[in-house]
């Protein structure tokens, strides 16, 4: 038991990495190239090393370990142009034609030979160990020329495309080509103990072992072959088995120096049974380690479906396109850990390549971390860093054309940057093309760009993703995931945009309906305003006679002037008052005519407006009309005017009501006991309840019949029909009005006696993704 | 004396224009105010002005075309003068009614004055 053996053992150990491995990839995906090359690559490897340990351990005799050495060379031969292949497969180019017939040339001389004592002239040990080693013929120095020369048209190949590409694809060729050199020492140092040049065992099978853990690095990083989890297997299995079938051996080697050589070859079957102990045990072990490998991976998984799963859900509560892409952005780059991402949208309708988009940028480097949250609530165009919509407003068209391609959709890929070259084919892309989506993903900061499509085929709009923020490749699960979410974005963003629609469309009515009330209102308002007029006209006409006929003309009475004097002193405030009051119906017209928009108001300003507004709607000579507020009522969101619509809808309803029931008593329909006459009022009432603001109106008219109740909130339906009057806004209307506000509308009713409507709503609470419609939904 | 009724609800107006015409006019007209329907009535039939100036809409039971029908049994030989800012009358209709003429609000008072000279002269 000397360190001989553990050479020996070594080429078992790369042997059985190799067919793993080889066996894995090629099974992973046997359709790809690569794959089918890296396997190629591995078994020729692996046969070649393999042939070490079987001559220098099996009792054959010389003859037989010489064939079975010479048997194994014919992998060996095989070896380069394997690599070229692999190689070049892995750069997606084609092996030049010229090389392919020197590779089939000396391939064939050489095969023809291996079985000849020109290749292997015989088998010899090496001095002091009884370590076999060929002894080389003439057709191995040809061998060996052929291996260099393949080995450096590999090289350099890999060297120039390294030069010429970026990013993961850049790395993946950048490992391999390590990967490969090490190998390749390995390779010259086993040709230097064959040469008789190094006299110590070759240590080969080490070199191509570390050469393995550099590839497996790559792939475990870079996601090169999609091998991670067969990585991941192999390292499990060596982890476990190398100690457990080596210890033995140590433990051996060392009683040895206790026991000496002689007594220590007498148990030389205890180390063989405590392996065949240990190793029986080695299943165990290595599939528990798989299970919890296995575990922590799914556990990974499911937490990040679980965070997936949650921004989905969230999507759906929000209507407001902006604030939804918003959220995508911001969930992407949290839960993904990306430097940046942005989502395109196409703007519906609208030219081809026009695009709207948000974007956020993780926090990339530690300082720039300050920066990104400065600038965090800033999204959309102006965004500083990655000026994304600029380069693609040059780059969409080359982007979404790749995007919008049938080949592309069906493939049902992400678009990688470091793979657009490896699928150009199956995409139909020209080299041309190729080069400027590269160009363009490479402007944009972007790994991976993901599309989502309409049920029509037609790309609706992509996310953007930057890197990993630890310089890690996304996983195919993950974008798997991130596929999933980016068609869930695409249907709540759908969604949100016919949502918005409606409103559009909402809006227009309310509006409509808005104005039309007015009309009805104009007339009493001209009244009031020509009245404040009227005075104003008489106080001027009044004053101006006066000044010019008394007071500026000379030889009048200089009481009289003083009288002038004084009048102008008392009316001239109240001309000012009067003006100011014309001035300020004018402007409640204008309030009502041309609704502000939603935004952030004191619901007092809402009932004052409506007290203001009440009496062009209301003869307040006939009726009772009275406003309690229990303030503070606290602020709302909403539109000023069309909640002012509301309220002043109520209260001319009322209004009518009250008209109906006096008509009623009069012609004694209906009963009325008390001694005074029926004299109908109307009481707003408002006050804060917790989250709600609630305001009644309350009339004491005519009431709604119980089998009227259902029909009151169903569009177009009124009970004014025959009376010329209904020219405000149904119901329906108004109910529709509150439920965009976030609000609810009840009524209850006593048939002659009394109408009331209460309308709740929300109490607004800022905060900047606030939405009138979004905040009861997400609270229910 | 001749005298002239000046019908308005608006107490601002009967001020400024009663006013301005008593400044105006002189000591040998007299001013007579009215607010409603029924004093105007009233105040016609025992001062028997020679120009009622009427505003048609004065929130009273009694305004309009009815009050100044009324207001012309009461006085025949007044020259009537119809004021209203919200109505634009056609002449023919006050005729009709039994008035004289039209004056719209907001008023001109030298316009007004003018008027009323005009129509005390001529009475």
């Amino acid at each position: 038991m000397n360190y001989v053996n553990f050479i020996i053992y070594s080429s078992l150990l790369t042997w059985f990495v190799n067919i793993c491995i080889g066996f894995f990839v090629f099974f992973k995906n046997p359709g790809r190239n690569e794959n089918r090359s890296f396997a190629a690559l591995n078994l020729s490897i692996a046969s070649w090393t393999v042939g070490s340990f079987i001559i220098n351990i099996v009792s054959f005799d010389i003859e037989t370990k010489l064939q079975v050495m010479r048997f194994c060379y014919f992998f060996s031969v095989l070896l380069p142009s394997t690599f070229l292949w692999h190689i070049y497969g892995i750069t997606r180019h084609k092996i030049p034609i010229h090389l392919r017939y020197v590779c089939l040339i000396t391939s064939v001389i050489l095969l023809i030979s291996l079985p000849t004592p020109l290749f292997i002239r015989t088998l010899r040990s090496l001095p002091g160990t009884d370590y076999l080693i060929s002894a080389p013929g003439f057709s191995y120095f040809i061998f060996i020329i052929y291996f260099s020369y393949c080995a450096c048209i590999g090289f350099f190949h890999i060297s120039r495309m390294i030069s010429r590409t970026q990013g993961q694809y850049k790395n993946q060729l950048k490992y391999v080509t390590i990967g490969y050199f090490i190998a390749l020492l390995g390779g010259i140092d086993y040709f230097l103990t064959v040469f008789n040049i190094l006299e110590t065992p070759p240590i080969d099978d080490y070199i191509l072992f570390v050469a393995f853990c550099v590839i497996a690095y790559a792939i475990a990083r870079y996601r090169l072959l999609d091998i991670e989890r067969a990585v991941l297997y192999v390292f499990l299995a060596i982890l476990v088995y190398v100690p457990l079938l080596g210890i033995p051996f140590w433990i051996n080697s060392w009683l040895e120096g206790f026991l000496g050589p002689e007594r220590a070859s007498r148990y030389d079957w205890v180390p063989l049974v405590a392996m065949a102990l240990f190793a029986s045990s080695g299943p165990f072990i290595y599939l528990r380690l798989v299970k919890r490998a296995e575990r922590k991976k799914i556990k990974a998984r499911n937490e990040r479906l679980k965070k997936l799963k949650k921004i989905s859900a969230n999507m759906v509560f929000m209507t407001q396109k902006k604030s939804l892409m918003q959220a995508m952005v911001h969930q992407v780059v949290k839960i993904m850990q990306l430097t940046h991402a942005a989502v395109y949208v196409r703007i519906p309708q609208e030219e081809e390549q026009e695009l709207e988009g948000v974007q956020k940028q993780g926090q990339k480097k530690k300082e720039e971390i300050k920066r990104v949250y400065q600038l965090g609530d800033h999204w959309g165009p102006g965004f500083p860093k990655i000026s994304l919509l600029e380069s693609l407003t040059e780059g969409a068209s080359v982007l979404v054309d790749c995007l919008s391609r049938e080949e592309f959709r069906k493939s049902e890929q992400a678009l990688e940057r470091d793979g657009i070259r490896h699928w150009a084919d199956r995409w139909g892309l020209t080299a041309e093309e190729t080069g400027a989506l590269e160009v363009v993903m490479l402007g944009m900061s972007a790994s991976v760009v993901i599309p989502a499509y309409e049920a029509s085929g037609r790309l609706f709009g992509f996310l953007v993703l930057g890197a990993k923020r630890d310089g890690s490749v996304l996983e195919p699960e993950e974008l798997s995931e991130l596929m999933i979410l980016a068609n869930h974005g695409a249907s709540a963003i759908q969604a949100a945009e016919g949502l918005a629609e409606q409103k559009r469309q909402q809006a227009e009515l309310f509006h409509a309906a808005a104005l039309a009330n007015l009309g009805t209102m104009a007339g009493n308002i001209g009244h009031q305003i020509n009245n404040r007029l009227q005075s104003l006209s008489a106080m001027a006409g009044n004053l101006s006679w006066r000044v010019k006929n008394i007071l500026l003309k000379d030889g009048t009475d200089p009481a009289k002037k003083e009288e002038v004097l004084k009048d102008l002193g008392r009316l001239l405030p109240k001309m000012e008052e009067e003006t100011v009051r014309a001035g300020n119906i004018a402007k409640s017209i204008r309030r009502l005519a041309k609704p502000e928009g939603y935004k952030e108001t004191e619901f007092e300003k809402v009932v004052e407006f409506v007290q203001e507004m009440a009496v062009y709607k209301i003869k307040v000579e006939e009726i009772d009309f009275e406003v309690v507020m229990a303030k503070p009522l606290g602020k709302i969101w909403g539109d000023i005017a069309l909640l002012a619509e509301v309220f002043l809808n109520l209260i001319d309803n009322g209004n009518d009501a009250i008209e109906e029931r006096k008509e009623r008593i009069q012609r004694k329909e209906l009963p009325w006991n008390q001694p005074t006459p029926y004299r109908g009022k109307i009481l707003l009432r408002s006050r804060k309840e917790g989250e709600w603001v609630i305001t009644e109106v309350v009339d004491s008219g005519i009431g709604i019949k119980p089998e009227d109740m259902k029909k009151l909130f169903t569009p177009f339906w009124t009970t004014k029909g025959s009376s010329g009057k209904g020219t405000g806004l149904g119901v329906h209307v108004l109910h529709k009005i509150i439920l965009a506000h976030g609000g609810k509308i009840e009524v209850e009713s006593q048939y002659a006696e009394k109408t009331k409507f209460i309308i709740r709503l929300p109490v607004y609470r800022g905060g900047a993704q606030a939405n009138a419609d979004e905040k009861p939904k997400e609270k229910e | 004396m001749k005298k002239i009724l000046l019908v308005d609800d608006e107490e601002m107006i009967r001020e400024m224009v009663g006013g301005l015409l008593r400044d105006a006019l002189g000591s040998d007209v007299k001013i007579l105010l009215a607010s409603d329907g029924d004093e105007a009535v009233r105040l016609a039939q025992s001062e028997q002005p020679e120009l009622v100036l009427l505003d048609f809409t004065l929130h009273t039971p009694l305004e309009g075309f009815p009050m100044m029908e009324k207001i012309r049994e009461a006085a025949r030989q007044a020259k009537i003068f119809l004021m209203s800012g919200a109505l634009d009358l056609a002449e023919k209709e006050i005729k009709q009614h039994g008035g004289d003429g039209f004056i719209g609000k907001p008023l001109r008072m030298e316009r007004l004055l003018e008027l009323v000279t005009k129509q005390l002269k001529g009475a």
